[in-house]
């Protein structure tokens, strides 16, 4: 540290003076009976002389404690300084998250409103049976979008105030994977994705709420086909694993830098979040998958390679016995 | 009529705002980002440019920099279209050099006003 190489350096200043003052004064008393005493000599041996010096020493004790105490203030003073720009800074970052959501959610929701629109408007004067279809078309996927970020707003509102919901009961994870999967289908195609499903048919009960479980399955799916390439592919598996069963959902997408890893669960944070971001949403997709993960007493967890892809696996406990007295008892 | 380029990564909104500016008889060609916009305004230039901000890469702001820092695309005029509203965004978008700023959700109307007073006011100076 800085500070205490500076408090070193001062005691040993203030060490070295005291010590050269004591043996310069020893060094004049030995040597005065060998020759004749000058002037300096005599004023050395004065009673003047031994005040001085005797005064001199805690003196020089005096300044280096106060130059130590000094030096302790200023570190403090430093830190202060550090801690105060440091809050500055955050501040400043929670400043533009706001902006950032502001605009994030302003921009997921006034897009599919302006498709609708204005395919309204054109609809209205169209006559040709083909191009009306291709109107009414875009008004339908535009409405279904909309509809998606209302649901995460709602959902995430919801949790905000702590009202999850949550009714354990048996699940049976492999149909239920399944019937998520088929529901991406048409974006799959579109993207022209490749799924991979590894979902042994038979698979011990896990205790959750059938909803929530939806909920983390359809925004990890969604996620691994929003952030994949075209032609890439997603793989979805479900093992057992100790108490637990382990859902694994990769793809091979844009992947996220290893410095944003931690920080992808968090609210609102986009691993891109320039204004001007390639992918939409409004960055509360996996605040709430981690939110429900832990309420369900799992654990959600994410490996990841830039360029190459990114894995997300969660955890649900497995159902036993006494889960059921307890739900039939609470 | 006049050629106009528009950009947006939005694959519908090109297609509504192309059906709106070809039915009031304009030629529109259609850029997916930035890099894709400028080289296509190298090439063969345009009458006029509508411009989204929110795109990948590179934001319509950086792209309304580089046009209007490029003495050979200068004089383009820009309306840039977005769904930022915000006083801080309108003001960015006429720091970078933009010509007029269309707010969406937009009408027919609105957009073709916006684009008409922009030719004539850029045929007035040319």
């Amino acid at each position: 540290m800085k500070a205490e190489r500076h408090c070193g350096r001062y005691v040993i200043i203030a060490f070295l003076i005291s010590s050269g003052i004591i043996f310069n004064l020893l060094y004049w008393r030995f040597e005065r009976l060998s020759h004749e005493m000058t002037f300096y000599e005599h004023f050395m041996m004065s009673p003047v002389a031994g005040t001085v010096t005797i005064l001199l020493i805690p003196l020089m004790c005096l300044s280096g404690y106060y130059m130590l105490k000094e030096l302790r203030l200023r570190v403090r003073l430093e830190e202060a300084n550090r801690e105060l720009t440091q809050m500055y800074q955050e501040l400043k970052s929670v400043e533009e998250m706001r902006n950032s959501i502001i605009s994030n959610v302003s921009h997921e929701l006034k897009t599919p409103v302006t498709i609708a629109l204005n395919a309204v408007e054109l609809a209205l004067e169209e006559d040709d049976p083909e191009s009306l279809r291709e109107f009414l078309g875009m008004i339908r996927e535009s409405l279904h979008r909309l509809n998606m970020n209302i649901d995460t707003l709602l959902e995430y509102a919801k949790i905000q105030s702590g009202d999850m919901k949550l009714r354990f009961e048996p699940l049976n994870l492999p149909p239920i994977i399944q019937k998520v999967v088929k529901e991406f289908r048409p974006m799959v195609i579109k993207k022209k994705l490749e799924i991979h499903t590894d979902i042994p048919p038979v698979m011990p009960l896990v205790r959750g709420s059938r909803e929530h479980v939806k909920l983390v399955l359809r925004n990890l799916i969604g996620n691994a086909i929003k952030f994949n390439v075209e032609g890439g592919s997603v793989g979805v598996s479900v093992r057992e694993r100790g108490d637990f069963v382990e859902v694994c959902v990769s793809d091979t997408g844009i992947g996220i830098p290893p410095e944003k890893l931690d920080r992808i669960f968090e609210r609102f944070y986009q691993v891109d979040s320039s204004s001007t971001r390639r992918h939409g949403g409004i960055g509360l997709g996996l605040a709430i998958v981690k939110d429900v993960v832990q309420a369900h007493g799992g654990e959600i967890t994410v490996e990841s390679e830039p360029g190459k892809g990114s894995k997300f696996c969660f955890t649900l406990p497995l159902w036993r016995e006494d889960d059921g007295e307890a739900a039939a008892g609470g | 009529m006049a050629r106009l380029l528009l950009v947006d990564d939005e694959p519908n909104i090109r297609t509504l705002t192309r059906t709106m500016l070809e039915k009031a008889g304009h030629t529109v060609e259609v850029a997916e980002h930035g890099e894709e916009a400028l080289g296509i305004l190298r090439e063969r230039g345009a009458d006029l440019v509508i411009l989204d901000i929110a795109m990948p890469e590179m934001s319509g702001w950086e792209v309304c920099r580089i046009i209007k820092s490029d003495p050979a695309l200068r004089h383009i005029p820009v309306l840039m279209f977005t769904v930022m509203t915000r006083d801080e965004d309108v003001n960015r978008s006429f720091e970078s050099g933009a010509d007029a700023h269309l707010k969406k959700p937009f009408t027919m109307r609105e957009l073709l006003e916006a684009v008409e007073s922009l030719l004539a006011h850029a045929q007035g100076e040319g």
